[in-house]
């Protein structure tokens, strides 16, 4: 069912899959991506890539084209491709940033990648054919601070960014050197690259993640003060929030386009249902269902009555710490059956999400 | 460069409510002190700057609550929609910045029974919110 995954005790700040499921890519807090291998039923470190000199904050590996984007608080963002079997750089050319690169995310079509960095920048990077380098273009209506989060809309033209001014946007993405024609979207006309479509508040509280669902008719997102959002292209004017008991979620996914994980300082993730039409987010249930096992708090149910009543229990979960990054591993048609989190005591773990209530 | 946001990127400075005293007054008369309660949490000065304004909610909002007995906080809480339960733990941490004016034993009982129903996120939300009461 669940496989847990453990790499020392270090936090694992990024992770990222190759195509397979055979490799992944970790940034363990330190400046380098270390790269795994499966070998035997155990991993085994096969490359190191080291050439940004402060924390890496994101990873992504594109899986077709093989190619790696790693973003560093030095500033920086580069591009991996493997050749001759060793991973070779190409710095990205992000002539503006003069702050930490937050996220980087590679496109669905795998041909731009989307930054977000401290300086309130946003950045569609793509490679100049002619000029042999990853140019970027940076958007010019800026968030008000940090971008912390970056998710592709699937048709490739479209990207959400989540910042620390409270704020969701949705920016045309369409580069005129790779995209060819714009095309029609659900949530507004594409012209120009950086065109601000959508702008949405969530209350007051800074944004963790943001995510599109699978065909890209719904966003939802997640942000410090534990509410989650969500609206649809449909009615777009209309954002639904759930206001939850919980500890604040780091991180969202869409499973389906109605159903999503979000997971953070709670430990484990929790499933929840969007409706648009009736305009509500409900709680399904926790994916983690460790908990009412035995062990401890079996044993204090028979002795120690009143720990029954404390607020919080000893945690017995899959993760023991924060979780801080969540990744489709493996998918069927548009639903995603898999799902991988990463926490801050170096574990991974893969879910499957087969038999749990989801709406397809 | 400076990354401090501005009140109006946070909607502060506009939308100020305050709750009439009058009205809250009328209320406590009739004995209907849930009601007067839900009444100053639907019109606390969230947005207000001015620190009189909030001063005086927060004081009708508190005294309020010690007016209510022990017994009865579960039910009032459940009454209170659900948007205003945070703005109800605001105060009850408000209150506790003058343990002299409000008797932290209530206050407590009040955070014990509004942690029950809303858990920890709403002490997140008293912790991020730049509403402040």
């Amino acid at each position: 069912m669940t496989e847990v995954h453990s790499f020392g005790n270090l936090p694992v700040i990024a992770h990222a899959w190759n195509k397979d499921r055979t490799q992944i890519a970790v940034s363990l807090g330190k400046n380098d991506v270390r790269i795994y291998q499966k070998q035997a039923g155990k991993w085994r470190l096969i490359h190191t890539l080291s050439e940004h000199l402060s924390r890496i904050l994101a990873i992504d590996w594109a899986p077709t084209t093989n190619r790696i984007v790693s973003a560093s608080a030095d500033y920086n963002a580069y591009v991996w491709s493997f050749e001759n079997n060793v991973w070779k750089q190409q710095m990205v050319e992000l002539q503006r940033t003069s702050r930490a690169v937050c996220c980087a995310k590679w496109s669905p079509n795998e041909n731009k990648f989307a930054i977000g960095s401290s300086d309130k920048n946003v950045g569609i990077c793509y490679y100049e054919t002619e000029q042999r380098f990853w140019a970027a273009e940076m958007i010019k209506k800026k968030p008000k601070s940090t971008v912390t989060c970056i998710a592709w809309h699937p048709n490739n033209q479209l990207i959400v960014a989540g910042s620390c001014d409270y704020r969701v946007r949705i920016y045309s993405a369409y580069i005129k050197a790779v995209d060819g024609q714009p095309q029609v979207s659900s949530w507004g006309t594409i012209t120009n690259t950086g065109d601000l479509l959508h702008e949405f508040q969530s209350e007051s509280g800074w944004i963790h993640d943001v995510c599109f669902s699978p065909l890209g008719e719904n966003l939802a997102w997640v942000s410090h003060n534990s509410i989650i959002f969500a609206v649809s292209a449909k009615n777009s004017s209309r954002t639904t929030m759930e206001i939850t008991n919980y500890l604040p979620f780091r991180c969202i996914i869409f499973v389906s386009e109605s159903t999503l994980i979000v997971a953070g300082h709670e430990f484990s993730p929790l499933i929840y249902n969007y409706d648009e039409r009736k305009d509500s987010i409900d709680f399904v249930e926790k994916l983690d269902q460790q908990e009412t096992s035995t062990g401890k708090q079996a044993v204090n149910r028979l002795f120690d009555q009143p720990s029954m009543q404390t607020q919080t229990p000893e945690p017995i979960s899959t993760h023991q710490s924060m979780i801080t990054q969540m990744l489709p591993y493996q998918t069927d048609h548009t639903n995603i059956v898999k799902i991988s989190s990463t926490d801050l005591f170096g574990q991974v773990v893969i879910w499957n999400l087969s038999g749990r209530k989801i709406k397809k | 460069m400076t990354n401090q946001i501005d009140d109006k990127d946070d909607d502060l400075s506009i939308n100020i409510v305050e709750p009439d005293e009058n009205e809250w007054r009328k209320l406590i008369d009739d004995m209907k002190y849930v009601r007067a309660l839900e009444y100053v949490l639907q019109n606390a000065p969230v947005r207000a700057k001015d620190l009189e304004k909030k001063k005086k909610a927060a004081h009708m909002a508190l005294s309020t609550m010690m007016k209510i007995k022990p017994s009865e906080i579960s039910d009032a809480i459940n009454s209170i929609p659900v948007p205003l339960r945070d703005t109800l733990m605001k105060y009850v941490y408000k209150g506790f910045e003058n343990p002299k004016d409000y008797s932290s034993s209530a206050l407590l009982t009040w955070h014990e029974k509004v942690l029950a129903v809303t858990g920890l996120g709403s002490i997140v939300r008293v912790l991020t919110d730049r509403r402040t009461v």
